[in-house]
């Protein structure tokens, strides 16, 4: 990356991303998870 | 701190009753909040969608940033008034539906990312910004009104 | 299954209607005036036509899932009705913009007949919601309407 440091609002921003990323994924990881649970109940 | 005695009032509102009685008025509600939560989406889409490089991108970020968020702004508002008259008239069967409380958890995460995180890093000149921040940030408030929409949808079917 | 189509669906609405709104608001002078009409038509184009797409493949396949509710509800009929009257609309409105965009690009309002065009836009886009949210109530399905005049219009069958 580059040589410039990041400034608080950028670091701040930068960790709410992820954060909001991580638990967007895990979140709809689950309920894909549990639909694909129920399928395989319906259809086998 | 129970906030059933909340969801209780609500029912018994005037709100509450209203969008019980007259379905009409309901299923309006309804519409309305689907359409401003298109115009919603579609001022966070523009705004993300440039700072990812997908959309126009050879005009200033900073201005479709900005311009976007004077309708961003409206849409909220609106989707505010009209969830609230929705919520009112389902409140009690709401406080027992998992889908409202995750909705609401994601919609007071996107408030807060939107006006505390997310206006005062794009009110800087972009240039001056961290490309990758930008896009991270752009990519993290898609999932987070993509997850507010999608929750509220799902509020419909497993009521 | 039903479910996530339908969920799709909804969603896409906020891509297409998301689009579809910042263009006419251009349109109409309202947004991002600072930015030639034609730059934003032409380049918001193309992820509202990718939405469009999404939202005619998850349409049909509602449709095909239960073709005689749809067939006859009235609020089917009237929503194809104005899906034909906006696809008319915006149509014309390319067709006018483009022969015309070299006099007015970077002016702040389109020429009048054009701004009616986009505010035509944006009310038929809310009918085609509003109609679209209403297809789920069944005030007026065959099976409980009481007149003639409906019947006919949502097209019941006799008896």
């Amino acid at each position: 990356m580059e040589n410039k440091k990041l400034s608080t609002r950028e670091i701040v921003a930068l960790a709410s991303s992820v954060a909001i990323i991580i638990t967007a994924a895990i979140y709809w990881s689950i309920q894909i998870d549990g639909v694909m649970e129920m399928l395989e109940l319906a259809y086998g | 701190m129970d906030l059933l005695p909340l969801f209780e009032w609500m029912e018994t509102s005037l709100l509450g009753q209203i969008g019980k009685t007259y379905g009409g008025v309901y299923a309006i509600g309804q519409s309305v909040h689907l359409m401003s939560l298109a115009l919603l989406g579609g001022t966070v889409l523009v705004t993300d969608l440039r700072l990812l490089n997908i959309v126009l991108p050879g005009v200033s970020s900073n201005l479709i940033a900005d311009e976007a968020h004077k309708w961003f702004k409206v849409a909220l508002i609106v989707v505010l008034a009209t969830g609230i008259f929705m919520a009112c008239a389902v409140a009690v069967r709401m406080y027992y539906n998992p889908f409202y409380w995750a909705k609401m958890a994601s919609l007071a995460a996107g408030i807060v990312f939107v006006f505390a995180i997310k206006r005062p890093l794009l009110s800087r000149p972009h240039d001056e910004l961290s490309p990758m921040v930008l896009k991270v940030t752009a990519v993290a408030s898609i999932l987070l009104w993509f997850s507010v929409a999608a929750t509220g949808r799902w509020i419909g079917f497993s009521g | 299954m039903y479910n996530w189509i339908e969920s799709t669906h909804v969603l896409t609405l906020m891509i297409f209607l998301g689009m579809l709104c910042v263009i006419d608001l251009r349109m109409l002078g309202l947004t991002m005036t600072q930015v030639p009409a034609s730059k934003i038509a032409a380049r918001l184009n193309m992820p509202m036509m990718i939405g469009f797409t999404v939202m005619i493949v998850t349409g049909l396949l509602l449709f095909y899932a239960v073709p005689e509710r749809y067939t006859t509800s009235i609020w089917f009929r009237i929503k194809f009705v104005l899906l034909i009257v906006a696809g008319i609309n915006a149509w014309l409105f390319h067709k006018r913009m483009n022969e015309s965009v070299d006099t007015w690009d970077n002016d702040a309002k389109a020429p009048k007949r054009l701004r009616y065009a986009a505010a035509g836009s944006l009310c038929l886009w809310a009918g085609v919601v509003t109609t679209g949210r209403l297809i789920a109530y069944d005030w007026y399905d065959c099976y409980r309407v009481q007149s003639d005049l409906i019947a006919w219009a949502a097209g019941c069958p006799a008896g």
